[in-house]
């Protein structure tokens, strides 16, 4: 049984240049109904000396993590507790870097690509030489609040489809950056992980979330939960984002998108209107329908599916005074 | 109070995005390691040098299209210089403390730490200190390490 999880992944206290202590964010976190949280501080995880109390005391996971920040690019790993050095590694190196991280049992995701770079905000904008795009677990393609306005993150939006269509596997997720919290923020992004929550229920959900978005079992937003499945032809046998669907020339596939609107209800506001829903692949858009915004099930044909690559669903609407992409899926690969 | 290390250096552009590392013995172990550590200047005050460097920083960055008001790198204003400080005992990594502020104090004791650095033992042997120089926009940049070492005083 696959359960979603909402989660935030980059995260500061002040063990860093966050102006939080581990406890405020995690009662923030909880205040926000966010079920899992990743510690990110740069180049540190001194606030982890907190972390069983204060997931104990707040009931928020917290995953072990760190945000390299590095002269060449930033980037977030997860599920990794011991310190790996990122001060020997330079512009060329970045792949010795994710090998370690590897070793230890993480991943290693890219933050905000597209963030100005140096001198204005120190190593930001990533320029480590990256040799296989297959070693890379995961990209930040919407940072920040309002994500899906911001051009960095549609940069990095627009990169992360480019490197599917040239056949690269990689979860995309959002990420706060989260430093501080006030009360007139702008709407933050979630991103929801798919755990599955009957297998080994004796791993911690923090080495689930982690596992989940090595899997890709993603589904990113800024409203309501998107998610959904696959079927080939007839047959009983469900796909979910992440997996990989294997097709015969003749076969069609019907996805099945599901909106919830419930999850986290109180936490945005989404007025009455027609939302617009995408399937998109490889070959771009492959279904268009409008739906109501409220919960419901979706089921689409998709045309001569072998071939297209990947498929993910995209919703689209009025948010926050803005007609913007309010949430998307990682995708499932079709060979 | 014993003083460990005292050091002052001068940086200029160039040694942006560099590290520089200081390697020291400590002779016995210690209580408390106590770190004082400052630079200055923070800003880039020269409007004119804060231009050039901003405005070359969003044409490298692909910040600059065609139409921008010619005042938009005023939001990038004022340009920082950003050192910050990271500490490995002989045996182990103790922290880094990534923040901006240009006078800071650490201490890593047995029992407590200041933000950013792991409490333990302070064994004897070589330490070293590293400042990343992560940015440097001013011409010149001084700044100071001190390095004391306290021991525990029992009544």
């Amino acid at each position: 049984m696959l359960k979603w999880i909402p989660a935030e992944l980059h995260t500061h206290t002040l063990h860093s240049d966050g102006k939080q202590t581990l406890e405020e964010l995690a009662q923030s976190a909880a205040d926000l109904g966010l079920e899992c949280i990743a510690m990110t501080d740069h180049n540190t995880q001194s606030a982890l000396v907190d972390q069983e109390r204060v997931q104990q005391q707040y009931g928020v996971p917290i995953i072990s993590g760190m945000e390299w920040t590095t002269f060449y690019g930033h980037m977030l790993t997860l599920g990794v507790d011991r310190f790996i050095d990122w001060r020997v590694l330079g512009p060329d190196d970045i792949h010795e870097g994710i090998r370690q991280v590897h070793e230890r049992g993480g991943i290693a995701g890219l933050a905000h690509p597209f963030r100005i770079g140096s001198p204005i905000c120190t190593g930001c904008f990533w320029e480590y030489s990256i040799q296989d795009w297959h070693e890379v677990d995961y990209i930040e393609v919407w940072s920040t609040l309002m994500p899906s306005i911001k051009r960095d993150s549609q940069r990095a939006f627009a990169m992360w489809t480019d490197l599917l269509n040239q056949g690269y596997r990689i979860t995309a997720v959002s990420g706060r950056d989260w430093h501080v919290s006030k009360p007139d923020d702008a709407l933050p992004a979630v991103t929801y992980l798919g755990v599955h929550s009957e297998a080994e229920e004796q791993e911690s959900l923090a080495i689930r979330a982690v596992e989940a978005i090595r899997l890709g079992s993603v589904s990113v937003t800024m409203g309501p939960l998107l998610t959904m499945s696959a079927q080939i032809n007839d047959s009983d046998k469900r796909y979910g984002i992440g997996e990989c669907v294997e097709l015969a020339g003749e076969d069609s596939l019907s996805v099945t998108v599901q909106l919830d609107v419930e999850t986290r209800a109180a936490h945005y506001n989404l007025e009455p209107q027609n939302l617009r829903l995408l399937l998109t692949s490889g070959q771009g858009v492959c279904s268009e329908t409008y739906i109501p915004a409220q919960s419901g099930e979706y089921t689409l044909s998709l045309q001569n599916p072998t071939g297209k690559g990947w498929v993910r669903a995209e919703l689209y609407g009025y948010m926050e005074d803005c007609v913007t992409m309010i949430a998307f899926t990682n995708p499932m690969y079709i060979t | 109070m014993s003083r460990l290390l005292y050091v002052e250096g001068t940086v200029d552009r160039t040694c942006t995005q560099s590290h520089i590392t200081y390697s020291f013995h400590i002779p016995q172990p210690t209580d408390t390691i106590r770190i004082l550590f400052s630079y200055t200047p923070k800003l880039l005050e020269d409007q004119e040098q804060a231009r050039e460097i901003i405005e070359e920083s969003m044409s490298k960055y692909g910040y600059d299209e065609p139409g921008h008001s010619p005042d938009l790198w005023k939001k990038y204003m004022p340009l920082q210089n950003l050192l910050t400080l990271s500490v490995d005992d002989p045996l182990r990594h103790r922290g880094n403390a990534h923040r901006p502020e240009m006078q800071q104090e650490h201490w890593l004791g047995s029992s407590t730490a200041s933000p950013g650095f792991l409490a333990g033992d302070n064994p004897a042997g070589m330490w070293r200190i590293t400042v990343s120089l992560h940015a440097v926009v001013t011409e010149t940049l001084v700044y100071q390490i001190h390095v004391l070492g306290e021991e525990a005083t029992y009544a």
